[in-house]
């Protein structure tokens, strides 16, 4: 996984699928998304987002469908499969664990 | 898997996927406000694509291509090597082979484990009566099914010839259990046994190819036979189906079948499948019972019911013998793996520089592992589809020899004596373990050297540490113990063989052939008539081969039932003695000696003379004052109803002592003459010739057509070809010596490698040595001392390994103690000889190099 500045490895993934979890998107609209809706605080390199998405590829967590852009490119539109949905909940659940954990950490020690 | 998959699939599309990527991350760039912040679009595309890709795989088929170069251009190590490992596997996987076929495929049955024969009394002539009717319902929770089945005797006289044919009538249980198979036509079917159901038959394999050429028309056809059991009516079968080569039944589960028959008359079963599960003890305590309930005249002392497994009864002759040929090919194997660790350990070492500059360029322990790795599996690789090859073509070529040797035929036909997939696998696993272990040796000690200290020495020396030295010397020492018992046991079972064929068993089985006249019952009315064809037969085969010919009642190599003998005036003092009786000129056909009086002659056979001739031993037993013409003794017979006396015979005649075989110690024998009346429908006889036995058949078979053209005579073998003691020694002296001379060929190699690498590191010291004034002689002396310490302690290894393995060779040692000193010293000489002269060899070019030209080099 490439490292991304601002990003600590491994997050990308899940900030990827858990963007698709909601809808089946092409590679701009992943980006526009997550800066979106992390309110732009989350400064990505937006290429580091293909390498990415090929591991998904690979892991079979996504799908991808050749499509149209709006503005009449020819993309590919990524989709979330049964078996990324899992992965989705299972690292959400981790990173949950995660973060409180050290957040308690941070607060108590 | 789906990772796999997906793999395969995108290097499988990979243009049209790199494709759609570069179109998708242009669009991305284009739409993007400021497209400095997408990053490197090419290093975006390499690190997207190496996603794909699995790096050590490729990293795996460079260093393969490395190792297989190395290989190459090292063609002494690697032939050398990929020889003595190919050597090892195929000496392993023939007894893989062997012992597959024997011991864990045993017989072709389904659930073999769970058949068991059945005894219902001691071996002997009494069995308790009524048992056909026995009620197997009762005890069904225990056997599964009784395996009922009857031999008989089929004349098969339509056709070409006569023939006789095994047949074997069975019931359905029978083939149920045993789901006899058919390989043309159809099995028996439950519909055969039913009242009334057409008389069918199933042919075996044998009978098919050799009487009908494997025409598989025959299913459908019918044969006629007269058999011995049903002898006054012919019966027809229609043959629904032909059974599979290895078809075997029996109490030895060695018999061959020729004709299968629905059996449909009640019959004592002898054999028993019992159900999952059941401990043959239970279902002992169950027959039993249902025994005490059926039987009508059991003695208040039975023992009852006693199963012995049939799979037991099958492997236990043959597991100690392929026990010590396995524990040879193991050992062979050992010496072999032995003989390539010394080999890699010296190359290492002369690899030296090579590796030191890998390390300097950058090469981390573990890719120098991985290299050295893939160079032992490349070499255990080729060794082992070489070996498996070998061993395949090895044992398509000795299957009948090795049938032969071991005595039976191997329980799922000849064929079954292959490589099969099991032995693949096992041979697999056991050449990767073989490569991993000598892909590790290169790392014993620090094989990871500074480049200045390496190429800092001389040329061509590279420095060798202690751990080095002890190991290759224990290796060497470790194959010199091998080879030395395999030398041993070798050298025992070569010292039996030729003792037992030194041995006077006292009689010439060189000289005899055998054969045997079955004739039909029913076309002779009395004994009288039997005997007159016997006599005719006799006459005019002796003058058609020029041989004297007897008949005799009992086969040599085989022991001879026993009788009580009692001498007149001691009546009730018997001795044990074997007895047969035998036709005139007996002794001189046989060729056994007559120490006082005369041979059996016409006379005394045709009036039934009361007349006997004992052997030597007995002789002395019964008379020992030593003038037995003309006393008089007889023989008195265990019978259910007592002990009954024969007629008093007269003796006639002392003859040698002769033994059934090399263990045989009943030496005292009877020989009654063979009378009128104790002739019948089999009459086997010897011919004293030396013409080859089997071209003597058509000449038997055309001098009893002659006389009775329905006669059937078996075919005419060797009495030599009956001693399987000996054949079986030979057959261990073969493998040993075989697998000796191979572990002796290894041992030369390994102690020449280790000596010619010594010679060559110490060139430089050799060569201050001689100019110094040292004689060639003391530097070879030098040399030599190495070897002399491997050697002896290799030596002392191996006669403490023997000393414990000889107790294997104890039951197959003749005329010599299984740990012979004689032997043991003779074996441990020829092989200190041979290792002495193979370290002689390279020491020689060291003594006798010119001092200057190995100084300059350095």
């Amino acid at each position: 996984m490439p490292r991304i500045d601002g990003l600590p490895p491994g997050t990308l993934a899940m900030l990827i699928l858990r963007v698709l979890s909601s809808q089946p998107l092409h590679g701009y609209a992943i980006a526009q998304r997550i800066l979106e809706v992390s309110s732009e605080e989350l400064s990505v390199e937006e290429g580091s987002l293909y390498p990415a998405l090929q591991k998904l590829l690979l892991k079979g967590w996504v799908k991808a469908t050749p499509v149209v852009s709006a503005t009449g490119r020819a993309v590919r539109e990524y989709r979330l499969t049964p078996a990324g949905r899992k992965q989705l909940d299972h690292e959400r659940a981790h990173y949950r664990r995660m973060s409180q954990a050290i957040a308690a950490v941070l607060d108590n020690a | 898997m789906g990772e796999w998959l997906r793999r395969a699939w995108y290097w499988l599309n990979r243009r049209r996927f790199e494709e759609a990527l570069r179109d998708e991350m242009a669009a991305h760039r284009d739409e993007m406000a400021e497209p400095r912040r997408f990053g490197n679009t090419l290093r975006l595309r390499d690190e997207a694509r190496d996603v794909w890709r699995l790096r050590w795989l490729e990293g795996l088929g460079r260093d393969t291509r490395v190792a297989a170069r190395v290989l190459r251009r090292q063609p002494g190590f690697t032939i050398t090597a990929v020889a003595s490992l190919a050597i090892g596997f195929v000496i392993v996987g023939t007894t893989l082979g062997v012992v597959n076929a024997y011991l864990l495929r045993a017989l072709p049955y389904p659930q073999a484990d769970r058949l068991y024969h059945v005894r219902y009394a001691p071996p002997g002539p009494w069995e308790p009566r009524g048992l056909s009717g026995l009620d197997w319902t009762a005890v069904q929770d225990v056997v599964e099914f009784p395996l009922t089945s009857s031999g008989d005797t089929f004349y098969l006289s339509d056709g070409a010839f006569a023939e006789t044919a095994r047949g074997l009538r069975v019931s359905h249980a029978f083939v149920e259990a045993l789901r006899v198979p058919a390989v043309a036509g159809r099995p028996l079917e439950a519909s055969d046994w039913q009242n009334g159901a057409d008389a069918v038959a199933m042919m075996g394999h044998r009978l098919w190819r050799d009487r009908y050429a494997s025409d598989p028309s025959v299913v459908g056809r019918h044969i006629r036979v007269e058999s011995e059991g049903r002898r006054d009516r012919p019966e027809t079968f229609r043959i629904v189906g032909v059974l599979p080569p290895g078809f075997y039944f029996g109490r030895d589960s060695s018999a061959r079948v020729d004709v299968l028959v629905p059996l449909t008359v009640p019959t004592r079963t002898y054999m028993v499948m019992l159900r999952a599960g059941t401990s043959p003890a239970l279902a002992e305590r169950r027959m039993s019972e249902a025994v005490r309930n059926t039987a009508s005249d059991l003695p208040s002392d039975w023992a009852g019911v006693v199963l012995e497994s049939v799979r037991e009864r099958y492997v236990a002759e043959l597991r100690p013998v392929l026990m010590v040929v396995s524990m040879g090919a193991g050992l062979v194997l050992l010496l072999v793996w032995t003989n390539v660790a010394v080999l890699t350990l010296l190359r290492t070492l002369r690899r030296q520089k090579e590796i030191a500059v890998r390390v300097a360029l950058g090469s981390g322990r573990a890719a120098l592992a991985r290299m050295l790795a893939l160079e032992a599996l490349l070499v255990c690789l080729a060794a082992l589809v070489t070996g498996l090859s070998l061993a395949h073509v090895v044992l398509g070529a000795l299957a009948p020899v090795i049938e032969r040797q071991l005595g039976r035929p191997a329980p799922g036909g000849s064929g079954a004596l292959s490589i099969d997939g099991s032995i693949v696998v096992a041979l697999g696993v056991l050449g990767g373990l073989v490569a991993l272990s000598l892909s590790l040796l290169p790392l014993i000690g620090r094989s990871q050297r500074r480049l200045g200290d390496v190429l800092g020495r001389e040329r061509g020396v590279a420095s060798d540490t202690r751990v080095m030295r002890h190991t290759r010397s224990a290796l060497v020492s470790v194959e010199v113990a091998g080879t030395l018992a395999l030398l041993v046991g070798g050298g025992l079972m070569l010292r039996s063989v030729t003792g037992m064929v030194r041995t006077d068993l006292g009689f010439d089985p060189q000289v005899l052939a055998r054969s045997r006249v079955i004739l039909r019952g029913a076309d002779y009315p009395d004994p009288q008539s039997f005997f007159r064809f016997y006599e005719q037969f006799g006459d005019r085969l002796a003058t058609a081969t020029a041989a004297r010919v007897v008949f005799a009642d009992w086969p040599f190599f085989a022991a001879r039932p026993t009788l009580s003998v009692e001498v007149d005036g001691r009546a009730g003092q018997g001795l044990t003695s074997g007895y047969l009786r035998a036709g005139p000129g007996f002794f001189a056909t046989a060729g056994i000696g007559l120490r006082a009086g005369r041979d059996f002659t016409r006379a005394d056979v045709q009036s039934d003379a009361p007349v006997v001739v004992v052997s030597e031993s007995l002789a002395a037993r019964l008379w020992p004052d030593g003038a037995p013409i003309g006393r008089r003794l007889r023989g008195v017979e265990q019978t259910p109803s007592g002990p009954t006396p024969g007629p008093w015979r007269t003796v006639i005649g002392v003859a040698a002592d002769t033994r059934q075989g090399y263990f045989d110690g009943q030496v005292g024998d009877v020989y009654f003459p063979l009378s009128p009346s104790s002739f019948g429908r089999f009459g086997s006889f010897y011919l004293r010739t030396t013409q080859p036995p089997a071209s003597l058949t058509a000449t038997v078979r055309a001098t009893a057509a002659a006389i009775d053209p329905r006669a059937m005579i078996d075919e005419v073998s060797a009495v030599a070809s009956q001693n399987q003691e000996l054949e079986g020694a030979e057959f261990l002296t073969t493998m040993l010596g075989g697998v000796a001379g191979a572990a002796m060929f290894l041992a030369v190699i390994g102690i020449y490698g280790v000596t010619a690498y010594t010679v060559q590191q110490r060139a430089r010291d050799t060569a201050i040595r001689l100019a110094l004034g040292a004689t060639p002689r003391s530097v070879r002396r030098l040399f030599l001392k190495d070897c002399v310490i491997t050697t002896s302690v290799g030596l002392l290894l191996g006669l403490l390994v023997t000393a414990a393995l000889s107790s294997l060779l104890e039951s197959w040692v003749y005329g010599v103690p299984a740990r012979d000193p004689g032997t043991m010293a003779l074996a441990a000489a020829l092989l200190a000889a041979i290792c002495l002269l193979s370290a002689w060899w390279p020491s020689r070019r060291g003594s006798n190099q010119n001092p200057m030209s190995a100084l300059k080099e350095g």
